[in-house]
């Protein structure tokens, strides 16, 4: 009997074997495997306690046909096995297949078979593990709209707090301007898909408008060719939205190398040859954050940083004039902009923020009074 | 319509990526795995467009004959060199030349560039820990406290049977409670401030990186 794909199959045949005559496995289920793409089936066991220790279990497939197919040996202590589990071909979708399993000493001799009833994989549609995930990404999203929405109308009135090193940023360009030398923006050295890399090339159009305003080259060395191309794209824009696209190098936008510390070789050369008066570092870095902080330092370079890699905050912190620190990072865009529609995602950042304080102190005294639901309501399932 | 379709083509890709941390479907996730796929075909498409950028760059300052003109002939020829090495020859093994002049040239300048490191930690951490305000003054005890926990000197000093622990007891306080606090603090933020980054680009009210002005 089918019973659907999330019940577990009762065990409908109990055979005891020779060997430990008393060695048997109870409790046996079958249930399609929760949360999955489908064509996967999760057996569990129970074994008794004679049975020896090192005693495996032979799970095979039955499909309607009575064709056997192995899925697995394993040691009997596992008391469960995945038929259909990393990249091996597991049960169609939606189509009953028993599972036999045999329990058998170190010499393969038979102990004990049990099969179980007839079951059906099936994929899922939506990872109910990860409700808890939907639905704070929901809260945040709709605080978000709904900023946007008051953005529109045009009432809302956004405070955005001073941020020192976004304002430096003028400090720095109008110094370079002075100088008569080139700035030079460092992107990170992430591909473009990363969301540190994205918060860079939003920071790099600002700058590139102002360095396009002051008619101060920019330098933009990058360590993918992707962001290469998306940073020569953005240099242009903000070239144009200055009303200076001759301002716009292409020389100025130059890839390195992917090597991390080659292309480190590379800025450092610029630095030194160059000496930028200003330089920026805006994106994700590792181990080079320093090594460019210090030679720009060196090179009398006034130096704005803005990350949120926490492992290399304090380098930049150290080494760099002005460092913008975590979602500062994030915020810079907007607040350079001073678009209405951009600061309101600051506020609902802001009320998210409220809410997970909330949340940590009602979690903090949930915990202290022995009560771990509400944080285990925020665990997230792999 | 420049920046109408390319802002159709991330608000769908990137919908398409949220959704698949919540739908498990494995259609759904053939989807995502083709699209990343794509994405993998157009980045090593981009490689050519940095070797044409190198390439460009570094012939016209050899043709100007500018100072740094000698720094781009060892560059140009040294990437000739390897790609011929790398197309021309056998590169497995530890014999084969592009092999060798990878373990013997690029590895080694490699880690000499990361060795530079400690050496502008140190300069870095001297101008950070000159106690000229209050904060640098914390900075500085909460510096020398960890650095005495984290040595053997440290424990010799003051142990862990000691009264709290001794240094290494202290060290262990400051990591685990108000740094990890401070850090955490920190991530927090992050990564409202990187979710709140990608809806603007998902939703087009950030368009920078689309190009085409505004």
């Amino acid at each position: 009997m089918i019973r659907g794909a999330a019940v577990a199959a009762a065990c409908s045949v109990l055979v005891a074997a020779g060997g430990a005559a008393a060695a048997s496995l109870s409790d046996v289920t079958a249930r399609d495997t929760p949360n999955d793409g489908g064509r996967s089936v999760t057996v569990t066991w129970e074994t008794s306690a004679d049975t020896p220790a090192d005693a495996s279990v032979r799970l095979e497939r039955v499909d309607a046909n009575g064709v056997v197919t192995e899925v697995a040996v394993v040691p009997a202590s596992q008391a469960g096995a995945m038929d259909g589990s990393s990249g091996q071909e597991g049960p169609p979708d939606r189509t009953p297949v028993s599972y036999q399993l045999t329990l058998e000493d170190a010499s393969g001799e038979s102990l004990a078979v049990v099969s179980t009833d007839p079951i059906m994989a099936l994929p899922q549609f939506f990872h109910r593990g990860r409700l808890n995930v939907l639905v704070m990404l929901g809260v945040f999203t709709g605080l978000l709209f709904y900023n946007i929405w008051r953005a529109n109308q045009g009432t809302a009135h956004f405070y955005i707090r001073r941020l020192a090193p976004v304002d430096a940023m003028d400090e720095a360009i109008g110094r370079a301007t002075e100088m008569g030398r080139p700035v030079l923006y460092v992107p990170g050295i992430e591909e473009v898909q990363d969301i540190q890399t994205i918060a860079a090339m939003l920071i790099l159009e600002r700058v590139a408008e102002k360095t396009a305003n002051y008619e101060v080259p920019l330098t933009v060395p990058t360590r993918t060719p992707f962001v290469l191309a998306v940073a020569d794209e953005v240099v242009r824009t903000g070239c144009t939205a200055a009303g200076r696209p001759d301002a716009y190098r292409p020389d100025g936008i130059r890839y390195i190398s992917n090597e991390q510390f080659a292309y480190c070789a590379g800025v450092n050369g610029i630095i030194l040859r160059d000496r930028p008066a200003a330089n920026f570092y805006l994106g994700r870095f590792f181990a080079e954050s320093l090594i460019f902080a210090e030679t720009g330092f060196a090179a009398g370079s006034i130096q704005i940083a803005g990350t949120a890699e926490v492992t290399q905050l304090p380098f930049f912190i150290a080494a760099c004039d002005y460092t913008l620190i975590g979602e500062e990072f994030f915020a810079a865009s907007a607040y350079l902009s001073r678009d209405p529609s951009l600061l309101s995602t600051l506020r609902a950042a802001d009320w998210a923020k409220v809410i997970l304080v909330l949340a940590l102190l009602t979690g903090a005294v949930l915990e202290s009074l022995g009560m771990s639901a509400f944080r285990d309501w925020f665990s997230v399932a792999g | 319509m420049k920046r109408a379709v390319p802002w159709l083509l991330t608000f769908v890709a990137g919908a398409l990526m949220i959704n698949d941390f919540f739908v498990p479907h494995r259609t759904h996730a053939a989807i995502t795995q083709e699209l990343q796929q794509w994405g993998l075909i157009v980045v090593a498409f981009t490689y050519v467009l940095g070797m044409a950028n190198v390439f460009d760059l570094h012939f016209k300052k050899i043709r100007r004959g500018s100072s740094e003109a000698l720094y781009s002939i060892v560059l140009v020829g040294s990437m000739l060199g390897m790609a011929a090495l790398g197309i021309f020859h056998d590169h497995q093994g530890e014999q084969s030349p592009f092999i060798w002049l990878y373990n013997t040239v690029y590895d080694p300048l490699s880690a000499t560039m990361f060795a530079l490191l400690a050496f502008f930690i140190t300069s870095a951490a001297y101008r950070a820990f000159r106690a000229r305000s209050t904060e640098a003054v914390l900075l500085l005890s909460a510096a020398i406290l960890v650095m005495l926990g984290q040595v053997p000197v440290g424990a010799a000093i003051w142990g862990p049977d000691s009264f709290l622990g001794g240094f290494p007891g202290l060290k262990d306080w400051i990591m685990d409670v108000p740094n990890l606090a401070g850090k955490r603090a920190i991530l927090m933020g992050a990564a409202l401030g990187a979710i709140s980054t990608g809806i603007r680009v998902i939703l087009g009210l950030e368009r920078a990186h689309l190009g085409g002005g505004k």
